[in-house]
C-alpha cells in the first residue's frame, strides 16, 4: 500500500512537474524588452479592456451630441466623470469644467495608441528576425494610429469639406512625443492625407481575415473597411464603394436574427457571444472605460417607432416586432412586445448582454463590423445612381434582421427616384449603426439639425441648427493650458 | 605659530554626471493574460527617451581642517559652490502627448547650491572632570534657473509644487496667497494683485498666479545642525543632544477639507482638533478671532470648494516660522567599577530620554514645526499620538 501512494506520489510530481515548465515557458516572468517580433507581438496585442490604456478603447459619448441620444432622468444624476456628457447633451459652449472630469478619456485614449504606435515605429527596427512578421506587425501599428486619428478628426473638428479642408483646423499629429513637439493642429485635409497614406502603405502587408487573427489585430479585410469609411467621409463615392466591395470580398458575413433571436421579447436573452467569436466583427474597439452606451444611448418611443418602424400594433397590449432589432438591441420592452416606459436604452453591445461571454464590464464594443460596409457600399450606389445595387445591399441587410418571411424586397419602381433610394439607405445606415459611435459623423456630414428632449420628458429640450459648432467637440481646458497652441474651437 | 598643531587647506573642482536610471534603449513593458482570447500581451512601462542627457553637476569646494591649542580646538570648515545643469526631474506634461502617467522625466533647469559646513569639537575639561563638546553647523542655499511653468491652477504651486520648480526659487518653495480677511458672508477672501476676492471670486483657471500667491519662503531649513555635550566625572556620565534649525517656514492647521461643499452633509464632517472648528467665524464680529470660515455659507460649486480648501490652508496667515530649537536626547550613564563582581568584566546602567520635544521655536503660537495638527487627516492624527512623545528608557548592559 505504502509502495503504491509513493508511485502515485511520484507520478503525480512528474506530472505537475512537467505542467509547471510549460507553464513558465509560455509565461514570461518580469519584464518584455522589446527586441525581437515576438515581443513586438505583445506590445500589439494589449486590447485588455480591463485597464485604461490599450489599443482598444477610442471613443466615449461621442453620440450623446446627436439625435441617437434622447436622455431620460439618469441625466440628474451625473456629476462629475460624466457632467461633461450632461453638457454636450444640452449643448452648452463650455464642456470642460474644474467640476467636472478631470481629463478628457476619448482624446487621452486616441493620443496613447498616437504614442504607443509611434514609440513601436521607432524601435521596430531592431526585430529583424522574422521579416514578414515585422512588416505585419509595422503595418498592424499604423492602422490603429489611423483609426485613432481618424476619430480624432471627426470629433474635435469640423467634418470634412473639399473647398476648406487645408485651411480647416484639424487635430494635432504627433510625430515624435519624446521631444514634446509644440501642439499646433494640423489641417482637417493633413490629418485625413496622413490616414490615407499610413492605410494604403499597410494594407498589403497584413493577412486577409481577420477569422485567422485576433480581433483586435487589423487585417486586410477591417483595413479596407477603415478606407471605405474615410473615403466616404471625404465624399469620394468611387473609392469608399471600391473599398467596401474589397472588403466584403473577404468577409461578407450577417447574423440571420430570426437564428439568434429565442423568441424571448427581452434583450437579457440574447446569447452571449465573444470578440472571439463575433463573426461579423472586422477589427475590435470599445467605448472608454466609464461610457457604457446604455447610459445614454436612449431613444423616446416616438423616436424610437418612428427610426424602426418594422412593427405592427395588434392590439392595445401585444405589438408584433418584425425588425428584431427592436427587441435584440433595445432594453425596456413586455412580454407581449410593447415598450414599458417611455424610453428604450440600446444594451446590444454590452458586456451584460450580447457580449457576456466577455464579462461583465462598463463599456460596450463599437468594433468596425460587416454591416457598415453593406450601408457603404449601398450609400455610394445611391449617390452614383446605381440605384438596383443600392438596394440590393439595404434589402439583404434588412432579411437578415428580420423576422423570417416578414419582410419584403424594397423594388427601385416602388421606392422612386434616386433621391428616394438615397433616403431609404441613409435611413437604413442609421438603424443599422446606432450605438456604434458614428451617427455624429453622420449628423455632421449630412448637415443635420438636431433636436434634444428635455431628459425624462417628451417636450423639446435643446436645439442645434445644422452646421453648428457645437457639434465639434471642445479641447479640455487643462491640455489647452499647458499648450494654448492646441487652440479652442469657437462654440 | 606655537597655536597651531595642525592646519590643512585644499581645495577642489569637479563634476560629475549621472543618467536617469530608468532609461533604457529598449521598450520595456509588464507582460499580462488576455482573460478574453487567453494569450499574452505586453502593457508598455518605459520607452526610450533619445532626447535625455546627462544631468551635470559641477562642484568648487574650499575646506580648511584645522587643530589648535594643543588639540584643544579641532574642526573643519567646508565652502562649497555646486550647479547642477540639465537637472532630470519628473515634469507634468500634457496628456496629449501620450505618455502613460501624464508625466515625463525630462532634462529642465538648473540649479544651484550654496552652503557652508563648519565642524568645531574641544575636550573643554579634560582632567578628572571631563567636558567635551562638539557643534556643528550647516548652511545651504539652493535656487532653481532657466525653467519655465504656465500653470495656472492654484494647486500648481502648492500640492503640486514638486512638480512645478519657479525659476527664482528654491527647490521647495512655498507659496501662499495674502491673507485678506472674512468676507461678509464669512468666507475667505485674498488678495489677487490690488484685488480683496473671495474664494468664490478668484480665477479657477486661466489666473494668473503670479498675482494670487506668493513666495514666503522655503520648507527645508537654511541653517541647521547640532551641539553636543558630554560631561564625565568618575563612573557618571551624562550627555545632551541639541538640534537646531532655522531660516524654514511650514503650514500650520487648516479645516478639514470639503466642508463649504453644499453637497456634503454634515454627519460627514470629522475633525481630530475639534476647537479649530468650534472657533469658526459665525458672525462679523469673529472676523479677527476666527478660526476658520463660516459653515453656513456654503457653495454648490465644486471646484470652489476646492479652492476654498487650498486657501484655508495655503495663505499667509497660517505660514509660521519653523526655527526650532530641540533637545534630542538626554542621557545619564553609570559604568560600574571593573570587576566589581567576579564574573562580570563590566557593567553599566543608562537612564536616557529622547524626543524631549522643542526648547525653544520661533513662532509665538507654540506651535512645534515637526508635528503641526492637522485637522481632518488621518494620517496627522496618528502621526500625533504615535511620534509626538518622549520616549524615557532605563538599560542595564553587562558584560561578560
Amino acid at each position: 500500500m505504502k509502495h503504491l501512494i509513493y508511485t502515485a506520489l511520484i507520478a503525480a510530481i512528474m506530472l505537475f512537474g512537467g505542467c509547471s515548465k510549460d507553464f513558465l515557458d509560455t509565461l514570461p516572468k518580469g519584464l518584455v524588452i522589446a527586441k525581437s517580433t515576438n515581443d513586438f507581438r505583445l506590445l500589439l496585442d494589449n486590447a485588455d479592456t480591463r485597464y485604461l490604456n490599450n489599443l482598444a478603447q477610442v471613443s466615449g459619448y461621442v453620440d450623446i451630441v446627436s439625435d441617437d441620444s434622447q436622455l431620460d432622468s439618469v441625466w440628474y444624476d451625473w456629476e462629475r466623470e460624466n457632467l461633461h456628457a450632461r453638457k454636450l447633451y444640452a449643448f452648452e459652449s463650455e464642456i470642460w469644467t474644474p467640476d467636472g472630469p478631470a481629463g478628457d478619456d476619448v482624446w487621452k485614449q486616441n493620443y496613447y495608441i498616437s504614442t504607443l504606435v509611434s514609440n513601436i515605429l521607432d524601435q521596430i527596427h531592431i526585430a529583424d528576425d522574422n521579416p514578414s512578421l515585422q512588416r505585419q506587425l509595422i503595418a498592424e501599428a499604423k492602422v490603429h494610429r489611423a483609426y485613432a486619428y481618424l476619430t480624432l478628426v471627426n470629433i474635435y473638428a469640423k467634418h470634412y469639406n473639399p473647398a476648406t479642408a487645408s485651411s480647416d483646423p484639424g487635430v494635432p499629429l504627433i510625430g515624435n512625443p519624446a521631444q514634446l513637439p509644440s501642439l499646433e493642429r494640423s489641417s482637417v485635409q493633413e490629418i485625413y492625407d496622413f490616414i490615407l497614406r499610413e492605410l494604403l502603405a499597410s494594407v498589403d502587408d497584413l493577412p486577409d481575415d481577420v477569422f485567422t487573427q485576433f480581433s483586435h489585430r487589423p487585417t486586410k479585410v477591417s483595413t479596407y473597411a477603415i478606407l471605405a469609411r474615410t473615403y466616404l467621409y471625404m465624399g469620394d463615392y468611387e473609392k469608399a464603394l471600391h473599398y467596401a466591395d474589397l472588403s466584403l470580398s473577404i468577409r461578407d458575413f450577417l447574423y440571420a436574427y430570426d437564428d439568434i433571436y429565442n423568441g424571448a421579447p427581452l434583450a437579457e436573452n440574447v446569447i452571449g457571444i465573444s470578440r472571439t467569436t463575433d463573426q461579423e466583427m472586422l477589427l475590435f474597439k470599445t467605448t472608454t472605460r466609464n461610457a457604457g452606451l446604455n447610459t445614454y444611448m436612449k431613444l423616446d418611443i416616438p423616436s424610437f417607432n418612428a427610426l424602426y418602424d418594422g412593427y405592427e400594433i395588434i392590439n392595445d397590449s401585444v405589438v408584433a416586432n418584425y425588425d428584431l432589432r427592436r427587441l435584440l438591441w433595445f432594453d425596456g420592452f413586455s412580454a407581449t412586445g410593447q415598450p414599458r416606459g417611455d424610453r428604450v436604452s440600446y444594451v446590444f453591445n454590452n458586456g451584460f448582454h450580447r457580449y457576456s461571454a466577455d464579462g461583465g464590464g462598463r463599456l460596450s464594443y463599437i468594433s468596425v463590423a460587416t454591416p457598415e460596409m453593406y450601408l457603404i457600399r449601398a450609400e455610394c450606389n445611391a449617390r452614383l445612381n446605381n440605384l438596383p445595387e443600392a438596394l440590393n445591399d439595404i434589402n439583404k441587410l434588412r432579411r437578415h434582421r428580420y423576422r423570417a418571411g416578414t419582410y419584403t424586397d424594397a423594388t427601385v419602381s416602388q421606392i422612386g427616384n434616386q433621391q428616394a433610394v438615397l433616403d431609404e439607405v441613409l435611413k437604413e445606415r442609421r438603424r443599422e449603426l446606432y450605438g456604434k459611435e458614428l451617427r455624429l459623423f453622420d449628423v455632421k456630414r449630412l448637415a443635420l439639425a438636431v433636436t434634444h428632449l428635455e431628459p425624462g420628458t417628451a417636450n423639446v429640450g435643446y436645439q442645434l441648427p445644422a452646421g453648428d459648432p457645437k457639434l465639434i467637440w471642445p479641447v479640455h481646458y487643462k491640455y489647452l493650458e499647458m499648450n494654448p497652441e492646441i487652440g479652442q474651437t469657437n462654440r | 605659530m606655537k597655536f597651531v598643531d595642525h592646519l590643512r587647506a585644499r581645495i577642489a573642482y569637479g563634476w560629475n554626471g549621472h543618467i536617469d536610471k530608468s532609461a533604457s534603449p529598449f521598450i520595456s513593458a509588464t507582460p499580462w493574460l488576455d482573460p478574453i482570447t487567453q494569450s499574452q500581451y505586453a502593457a508598455v512601462l518605459n520607452t526610450p527617451n533619445p532626447a535625455l542627457t546627462w544631468e551635470k553637476t559641477e562642484n568648487l569646494n574650499f575646506g580648511i581642517d584645522f587643530s589648535l591649542f594643543g588639540r584643544r580646538l579641532e574642526g573643519l570648515i567646508e565652502i562649497y559652490a555646486k550647479k547642477s545643469t540639465n537637472v532630470l526631474a519628473d515634469f507634468e506634461v500634457n496628456p496629449t502627448y501620450g505618455f502613460y502617467y501624464d508625466e515625463a522625466t525630462l532634462n529642465k533647469g538648473n540649479i544651484k547650491n550654496d552652503g557652508v559646513e563648519i565642524e568645531l569639537a574641544s575636550p573643554i575639561l579634560n582632567g578628572i572632570w571631563k567636558w567635551r563638546t562638539a557643534f556643528n553647523y550647516s548652511h545651504n542655499k539652493n535656487v532653481v534657473e532657466n525653467v519655465t511653468t504656465n500653470a495656472t491652477n492654484q494647486s500648481a504651486r502648492t500640492n503640486l509644487s514638486q512638480f512645478n520648480p519657479v525659476a527664482g526659487q528654491p527647490v521647495d518653495y512655498l507659496a501662499v496667497a495674502e491673507w485678506a480677511g472674512y468676507s461678509d458672508e464669512g468666507l475667505p477672501q485674498v488678495y489677487y494683485g490690488d484685488e480683496i476676492l473671495d474664494i468664490t471670486q478668484i480665477p479657477i483657471n486661466g489666473g494668473d498666479l503670479d498675482l494670487l500667491q506668493k513666495f514666503v519662503g522655503q520648507r527645508s531649513p537654511k541653517h541647521y545642525g547640532s551641539w553636543i555635550n558630554d560631561v564625565s566625572y568618575r563612573g557618571f556620565r551624562l550627555s545632551a543632544r541639541l538640534l537646531y534649525s532655522f531660516g524654514h517656514k511650514f503650514l500650520a492647521d487648516s479645516p478639514p477639507r470639503n466642508t463649504l461643499y453644499n453637497y456634503q452633509r454634515f454627519s460627514n464632517y470629522f475633525t481630530w482638533h475639534p476647537a479649530i472648528m468650534v472657533n469658526r467665524w459665525q458672525s462679523p464680529e469673529d472676523a479677527e478671532t476666527a478660526s476658520m470660515y463660516s459653515l453656513s455659507t456654503r457653495v454648490a460649486n465644486y471646484s470652489h470648494t476646492l479652492m476654498n480648501d487650498n486657501i484655508a490652508e495655503y495663505n499667509t496667515n497660517n505660514v509660521l516660522d519653523a526655527g526650532q530649537v530641540r533637545l534630542q536626547s538626554v542621557s545619564l550613564t553609570y559604568q560600574l567599577p571593573p570587576n566589581l563582581i567576579g564574573f562580570v568584566r563590566s557593567a553599566s546602567l543608562q537612564l536616557q530620554a529622547r524626543n524631549l520635544g522643542p526648547i525653544f521655536l520661533v513662532n509665538d503660537q507654540g506651535v512645534d514645526p515637526a508635528f503641526p495638527k492637522y485637522s481632518g487627516s488621518l494620517y496627522s492624527a496618528y502621526f500625533n499620538v504615535i511620534r509626538d512623545r518622549p520616549e524615557y528608557s532605563l538599560s542595564l548592559r553587562v558584560n561578560l
